[in-house]
């Protein structure tokens, strides 16, 4: 071989990749500590705000609780809508909507999801609400996993349809164990 | 050698592409293939031995072939 070119997709935030999934995640986790474990407090504070005057608007509430509901964020690298809500889908995640600003939401079991990108340059951030006793983070890895999977399979349909368009001939395509997809390309 | 491309899939969403038979710089020429092929951001590229070799050269002259390696 001459040369090797790593690249990564457009449809993944490319400063992601080099974490392992678990090591990103982990890591926007520990940046989410800050997160409190919503309580009786807050479900009181937030009542108390909803019946103030209507002119005074209610700020850092989180999202309404009761014990042990936990709601978690996370980093991803997920830069494509159309990839992001395909991956909600075949995960299960059921009432998937669109607000008006571009948050998207869904639930799953006792799993509620809220995805939101801070601009077109950043990828989604995921927040998870769950119990307590549910794996928030186990839940973040394999959707984590599933949309790079969609990522592999966007990439091959577009690498497939241009070498068509191209009149170039794939010599060989392989499957490895660890799902990686080898396509050998003739170029003479 | 053919020249040949081998682009890798992996399930983590990286691609990674090899070029084979091409010698020198001519296999960086790939890298635009590669984003013709699929819309990717570029990452790292790696040379090879082969990256430092030249092409070969074959001459001809009326009684016999010669082929040049460098």
């Amino acid at each position: 071989m001459s040369c090797t070119v790593v690249a990564v997709p457009i449809l993944l935030y490319q400063a992601f990749i080099g974490l392992t999934a678990a090591a990103g995640i982990a890591a926007a986790a520990a940046n989410a500590a800050n997160n409190a474990t919503l309580t009786k407090q807050d479900y009181e504070t937030q009542e108390n705000c909803q019946t103030k005057n209507i002119d005074n608007i209610c700020t850092d509430i989180h999202a309404i609780t009761v014990n042990n509901i936990i709601e978690k964020e996370f980093e991803t690298p997920f830069m494509d809508k159309g990839i992001l809500l395909k991956t909600m889908e075949e995960h299960g995640i059921t009432n998937i909507e669109e607000s008006f600003d571009g948050k998207i939401t869904g639930n799953l079991d006792t799993f509620s999801f809220l995805f939101e990108k801070p601009s077109e340059s950043f990828p989604y951030r995921m927040k998870i609400t769950c119990n307590q006793n549910d794996n928030a983070k186990e839940k973040a890895e394999d959707i984590n996993s599933e949309y790079a999977l969609n990522v592999q399979e966007a990439a091959y349909i577009s690498i497939i349809e241009k070498l068509k368009d191209q009149n170039m001939q794939i010599e060989d395509e392989t499957v490895q164990e660890n799902n990686t997809i080898v396509l050998t390309i003739n170029l003479e | 050698m053919t020249k040949k491309l081998k682009i890798k899939l992996l399930p983590n969403g990286e691609i990674q592409m090899e070029t084979q038979g091409i010698k020198g710089k001519k296999c960086l020429d790939y890298i635009d293939v590669l984003k013709k092929l699929v819309d990717v951001n570029i990452i790292d590229t790696k040379p090879t031995e082969e990256y430092y070799e030249t092409e070969s050269e074959v001459i001809t002259d009326n009684s016999a072939e010669i082929r040049t390696d460098f």
